[in-house]
């Protein structure tokens, strides 16, 4: 039985029991020492006193900066580049363009579309073509403009389903395509059936469908793309990148530079935000490079702005046609869906979301005949790739926004008819076969409509004023890694020497979501140390085991289960130490603040340092490697690996708000989020991910989208890309469902990304029940609500 | 152009650097005087990141020329951590205010005029002083929390102190 | 200085129009002087003579918390950008705002591939690419329609403000209506070398309700995309002076001066919005929701927002109607 707890009510009134470990005698009955408590982010004083070191910061020296110059057209060949008016500028130390580096890389091993800068054309507006570094910025700025470059323009592809067509090789953006559409722009198609789809519709009492559009958006991070590159002494590079996976930048910089993977340190610094935004290997990495290994300098390379977004890699620009059958009690028949997303210029992550726009729609709700068709198409605008709850943001707003409007039709109220559908606990999807393990949604709806008090509000509100649910559920890492090895997908590393100190040792990047102080309070809890001696050193290639980085909600869960794992190994040195000091059992030692105690005994008991330094007699510090590798899950048909994981997380939203039906401006009022995150190491750090992401996701509800005029981007500012303000940002009352799945570490599951998708259809469907109109294109702007409005006024006159 | 010495006090220390004059203050902040707690997010005064006080007023460090500061009194991030912590910095640290800490010295700096101009808010004056500042990560509502923690422990510290001697 | 630099030189008051524009490489100028620390543009209130003045190196800040100035003037101060730029953004700036459009203020990169504009190095407008000239449509190379975007100048010209200037030739007073002429470009008639020193509300402008509101995007950072400056004396029922002015709808404020004290300065005083066209009578007449109504109407009907600031052109005509009827009820039962 889940439990419930969260902002709104009780704050860490977690006495639950541990004993996850123990393997000898009775689990100890003992409260969670520091898992469950609301601890700050282990940097979080450097971030509030201004100390920690983010790339900008950085300072070298001898250091050079440099400047990319980026392609003015969306599509076209390049005739000419010439540098030597660059070069001659004083203060110019180095040029380089795409002659420099012919090997392409990307994050997937399938899509290897990019190249460092363009070489034959350029294929979006904002491309990397050339860059420069100089004694200073301003040089290096002026130096770009002084690059000549001569274009032939191309027929560019700016709308998605330009890029189905036909075309002449030439005006393919690249060599691989879709296998089954060999002369198009189409990246990747998707095509799965499963049940009797055809006849459950035919059979439906109830059918809902319609069309649906998304633009593009964007993650928003407030820290600008920023790094250094220093080709050092040893002839070994150093590249200090806010990177969410390093170890994918370490790859493909091996790939583009040639050079062997030990000779490359990559070294994270503090990410000011991510969301997926800095999980691609990037061109500006390998720009930078280039540029310090020709020079022997350290070289920065700050983006403004404006680059930032044009390095792109958002939500993709989404069109999606879809279906739903209900049985007259409103149970859930069948979905059918047929997607076309927006790559934009590269593949980025693409295949997966490919997949992901279809396969994740089978949760939270039982589905028991599925179709999907899914388009993933190149176009000649801004890359598109992996945001904050990749690939199921949209579709979910579109089923559950057609879930409504069949309640609606059966007249039915948009909970129950949810809570009718929901899947179980402890299931396999029927096609994909998903394990779904602990799955608390229903306890999550139902406390968020009883906090809401959800059945005296729904339908019964004045006009103008709504209130509306959403619910979504989300993968706990992806279950299979993107490079297929033998290798574990986290393995971390523990070291203890006689100061007592606890280093842990990951690749898992903490990007501000507090992944380094999940590590320590894995590893704390185990040994029964305190925080504070816990010191977590994630940054740096050298030193850290590897760790596929911090995307697809993966990190709690397989980090944190390795790091479990490597404290279990030395808490089993610190009891058979401690069981040498007093002669007692080791099985029978509980390790519990500072202290290792005899359970029988409980006088028994030695301090942590004794215990310690009677393990290190003889061996020195005490170190271990503990690792995480997902058990064999899913079936067997062609890209069924796509959407498992070991363990999901569900969410359930309600929101509550008043539309201005003159204005159409929405102003959300309240939202209650109930998530289930399995178990809250740190309900502060759970608290934070939720409520960030229901301000991340209104920003796509309201007000935020990529605006185009041709091939360039109308609004890459935070002036006319809309982030909504704290006036626009209402009060979130978190529900912390605790679930307890029964493999993650201390039974967490994800909260980071799942918590987006539900509040988009929320805030839909509390329009419609405020004003009666259902959106079909996201961002619901004011314009597009009021002439949802009007229409809706205008056929009601008409007398339909 | 040619440089110009630029006088000033930043964080209670007289400082003295040739600055372009087409230089903003978060640049010489951050490049001349290493003070680089200041964080430029946008540069063009939408994200408050660069926050910092000039005489005693929080202004936008990215849209002010660096040597429109000569002889004024400047503070940052840097210069509420002396000799011990910021009621603020600690609230926000302590409350969640802070995740990827990139928009974190803007707020907080925000934050320090509005405590020092009303000691103790409300919740709505706190989003009404903080409306030029965007969080990405937080959703604000720690933001907020670290505030009015701050202010109680504030308050707390004023009244702890002995009231002056009445003449 | 200014008489030395005339032609190239630019004033520079808080910077936070003027900043970002110098980054983006829009018209930069050779040299900046500095207005900051000129005292006498500082001062708000009462002059010798009794008169009410607002120095143009005030901040919008002050104006905001000031509690002497009309209602409307400080509502509107306090709805401009955000905390943090109000407290460093003058009057001055504000009223010399450059205008808007997201063809303009981008980057150097983004207005290069797009091959520039009339307002910035280019030979063509791409929001009016065609002008009608003889019968015949041809390229413009005229007309820059980028949108005026300052929030204090419609509300003060509705407040019937004079604004001062002080110049190489003298000092000159001139009603702040009858500054704003011309073109995206052109924007006002201000002579070179010449700065603002303050403007004065005439002493009626304390005896009336005033209001201002605001449509954009997001309820903090964001310009206008539409403003509604209004002005409303009321005598019993009856209406004795009816102004509202609109801001972001032309490259210059827009007066409806329907109690029709101000004539305009001659016709094409605006660009696109002819605010005396069959303009309602409305003086004498009672303030019913039906006056309100046929006020809105009208006002709607002459707006002509062009596609160059975020919102649809329509939409924001239609607001136009929508703000300057909520408005007006509202000065009605005596404002906020
Ligand atoms: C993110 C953002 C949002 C904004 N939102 C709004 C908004 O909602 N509403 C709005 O109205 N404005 C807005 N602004 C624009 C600007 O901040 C304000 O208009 C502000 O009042 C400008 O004043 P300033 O003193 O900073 O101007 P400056 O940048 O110093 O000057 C602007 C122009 O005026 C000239 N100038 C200044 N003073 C004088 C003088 N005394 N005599 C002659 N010329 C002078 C300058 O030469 C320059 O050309 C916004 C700006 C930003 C960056
Ligand atoms: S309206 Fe003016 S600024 Fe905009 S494109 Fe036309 S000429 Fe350029």
């Amino acid at each position: 039985m889940p439990t419930i707890s969260g902002s709104g009510e009780t704050k860490n009134e977690h006495q639950l029991n541990k004993g996850v470990w123990t393997d000898n005698g009775p689990p100890a009955q003992a409260p969670f020492n520091v898992i469950g408590k609301r601890v700050p982010l282990k940097d979080a004083y450097r971030k509030v006193t201004g100390e920690g070191v983010y790339a900008d910061d950085m300072k070298f020296p001898g250091m050079l900066h440099s400047r990319i110059l980026r392609a003015t057209q969306p599509h076209a060949r390049i005739l000419r580049i010439d540098t030597s008016k660059a070069e001659a500028l004083p203060g110019v130390r180095a040029v380089v363009t795409g002659a420099d580096a012919a090997n392409r890389f990307g994050v997937l091993p399938v899509s290897q579309d990019e190249l460092s800068m363009a070489r034959e054309k350029v294929i979006y507006n904002g491309e990397p073509v050339a860059a420069v570094a100089a004694d200073t910025e301003e040089i290096a700025e002026q130096a770009i403009w002084l690059i000549e470059v001569e274009y032939e323009p191309l027929e560019a592809f700016l709308k998605p389903r330009d890029s189905l067509k036909d075309v002449a090789p030439e005006l393919q953006l690249h060599d691989k395509v879709e296998k089954k559409h060999p002369n198009t722009n189409i990246h990747k198609a998707v095509d799965q059936e499963f049940g009797d789809v055809e006849g459950s519709f035919k059979g439906a009492e109830c059918i809902v469908n319609a069309e649906f559009k998304f633009d593009g958006i964007s993650h928003g991070f407030t820290e600008p793309h920023a790094i250094v590159a220093h080709w050092d002494a040893d002839d070994r590079l150093q590249l200090y990148t806010p990177q969410q996976v390093p170890h994918y930048t370490h790859r493909a910089l091996a790939k583009v530079l040639e050079l062997p993977m030990h000779r490359i340190q990559v070294i994270r610094t503090m990410v000011g935000g991510g969301f997926g935004g800095k999980s691609d290997p990037f061109q500006h990495e390998m720009i930078a490079s280039l540029l310090s290994m020709r020079t022997r300098r350290p070289v920065k390379l700050t983006m403004d702005r404006e680059e930032t977004f044009l390095t792109g890699r958002g939500r993709h620009p989404t069109e999606g046609k879809l279906a739903m059958a209900f049985d007259a009690q409103g149970k859930l028949l069948a979905l059918d869906s047929d997607i076309i997303i927006d790559g934009g210029a590269y593949g980025s992550f693409g295949v997966v979301s490919a997949y992901y726009n279809g396969v994740l729609s089978n949760g939270p709700y039982a589905i028991p005949a599925f179709r999907y068709h899914g388009k993933r198409v190149y176009s000649n605008r801004i890359p598109s790739g992996a945001m904050r709850g990749h690939g199921s943001v949209n579709p979910r707003y579109c089923t559950e926004t057609l879930i409504d409007m069949a309640a609606v039709k059966l007249g039915l109220d948009p909970c129950d008819i949810r809570l009718r559908n929901f899947m179980p606990s402890n299931t396999l999807t029927p096609y994909h076969k998903f394990r779904i393990t602990s799955n608390g949604i229903r306890e999550g709806l139902a406390e968020a409509m009883r906090r809401s008090d959800w059945k005296s509000k729904w339908g019964k509100l004045p006009y103008g004023h709504g209130i509306g649910v959403g619910c979504a559920w989300y993968i706990s890492g992806s279950a299979l890694p993107i490079h297929w090895n033998k290798l574990p997908q986290s393995t971390v590393h523990l070291k203890i020497d006689m100061d007592g100190g606890v280093t842990v040792h990951s690749l898992a990047a903490d990007i501000g979501q507090g992944s380094d102080t999940m590590l320590a309070q894995c590893v704390a809890e185990v040994i029964g140390c305190s925080l504070e001696r816990v010191h977590v050193k994630s940054a740096t290639t050298d030193t850290a085991p590897i760790d596929l980085g911090s995307y697809s909600s993966r990190v709690t869960f397989m980090a944190g289960n390795a790091a479990r794992k490597a404290a279990e190994e030395i808490r089993a040195k610190l009891a058979s130490a401690a069981s040498k000091l007093t002669g007692q059992p080791a099985q029978y030692f509980d390790l519990v603040n500072e202290e290792v105690i005899c359970r029988t005994k409980p006088d028994v008991r030695v301090t942590f340092m004794e215990a310690l330094h009677e393990a290190q007699a003889d061996v020195g510090a005490l170190v271990a490697s503990g690792s995480y590798q997902s058990p064999p899950l899913g079936t067997q048909f062609k890209g069924s690996n796509a959407g498992l994981s070991p363990s999901y997380s569900f969410s359930a939203f309600i929101c509550e708000l008043k539309v201005d039906p003159e204005t159409g401006f929405v102003q959300p009022i309240k939202i209650w989020a109930a998530h289930d995150c399995g178990r809250a190491l740190n309900p502060l750090s759970v608290e934070g991910q939720i409520e960030g992401s229901v301000h991340m996701g209104l920003g796509q509800a309201l007000t935020e989208q990529l605006r185009y005029r041709g091939g360039q981007l109308l609004n890459g500012n935070f002036l006319d890309y809309k982030i909504p303000t704290p006036f626009d940002t209402p009060e979130i009352e978190v529900i912390i469902v605790e679930s307890a799945d029964p493999e993650g570490p201390f039974g967490a599951k994800e909260c980071g990304e799942g918590a987006l998708a539900p509040i988009i259809p929320a805030v839909g469907n509390a329009i419609y029940d405020a004003v009666g109109v259902r959106m079909f294109e996201v961002p619901m702007t004011p314009d597009r609500v009021l002439k949802a409005i009007e229409a809706k006024k205008r056929a009601e006159a008409k007398g339909e | 152009m040619s440089k110009r010495l630029l006088k000033f006090v930043v964080n209670g220390r007289q400082a003295e650097v040739a600055v372009e004059p087409h230089h903003t203050l978060a640049s010489v902040l951050r490049n001349e005087l290493n003070l680089t707690g200041t964080k430029v997010g946008c540069d063009m005064g939408t994200c408050g990141c660069c926050t910092v006080h000039i005489d005693g007023k929080a202004k936008l460090s990215c849209l002010t020329l660096a040597l429109e500061c000569q002889g004024a009194q400047v503070r940052t991030i840097e210069g509420l951590n002396e000799y011990e912590m910021h009621p603020l910095q600690r609230a926000f640290a302590e409350c969640g205010g802070s995740q990827c800490g990139y928009c974190t010295p803007g707020f907080i700096m925000k934050s320090c005029e509005l405590l020092e101009q009303n000691p103790d808010p409300s919740r709505q004056e706190i989003k009404e002083a903080l409306a030029g500042n965007l969080c990405r990560c937080t959703g604000f509502m720690k933001i907020y929390d670290a505030v009015e923690q701050a202010a109680g422990e504030l308050r707390k510290k004023n009244t702890q102190q002995p009231a002056p001697a009445k003449v | 200085m200014a008489k030395i630099h005339a032609g190239d030189c630019d004033f520079l008051s808080g910077g936070t129009d003027l900043l970002p524009n110098y980054k983006c490489g829009l018209n930069a100028h050779g040299h900046v002087i500095s207005l900051q620390h000129i005292a006498e543009l500082k001062q708000i209130g009462r002059d010798s003579k009794g008169a009410f003045t607002i120095g143009a190196g005030v901040t919008l800040a002050e104006i905001e918390r000031n509690t002497e100035v009309p209602r409307g003037l400080a509502d509107c101060a306090a709805h401009v950008a955000s905390p943090l730029l109000r407290a460093s953004g003058t009057l001055g700036g504000n009223l010399m705002l450059d205008n808007r459009c997201h063809f303009f203020n981008q980057s150097y990169f983004w207005r290069r591939s797009l091959g520039y504009c009339l307002k910035a190095d280019g030979d063509r407008c791409h929001v009016v690419p065609q002008i009608n000239e003889g019968g015949k449509s041809v390229l413009n190379n005229k007309v820059c329609v980028a949108t005026h975007s300052s929030d204090l100048a419609p509300m003060l010209i509705a407040l019937g403000a004079e604004a001062t200037f002080v110049g190489p030739d003298g000092k000159r007073t001139i009603k702040l209506n009858d500054f704003y002429w011309g073109d995206g470009i052109a924007r006002f008639d201000r002579k070179p070398g010449e700065i603002l020193s303050h403007v004065t509300l005439p002493p009626w402008a304390f005896n009336v309700r005033s209001g201002w509101k605001k449509l954009a995007p997001r309820q903090s950072i964001d310009f206008s995309v539409v403003g509604v400056a209004a002005v409303l004396e009321l005598d019993g029922d009856k209406v004795k002076t009816l102004r509202v002015a609109l801001g972001a709808v032309d490259t210059t404020p827009v007066l409806f001066d329907f109690s029709q004290q101000e004539k305009r300065r001659e016709p094409g005083h605006y660009l696109f919005v002819d605010a005396y066209k069959n303009m309602p009578e409305a003086v004498g007449k009672k303030l019913d929701d039906a006056l309100i109504e046929t006020i809105a109407k009208h006002v709607q009907t002459q707006a002509q927002p062009k596609l160059n600031v975020p919102m649809a052109p329509d939409y924001r005509k239609k607001m136009c109607g929508v703000l300057t009827r909520r408005l007006l009820t509202e000065l009605r039962g005596g404002g906020k």
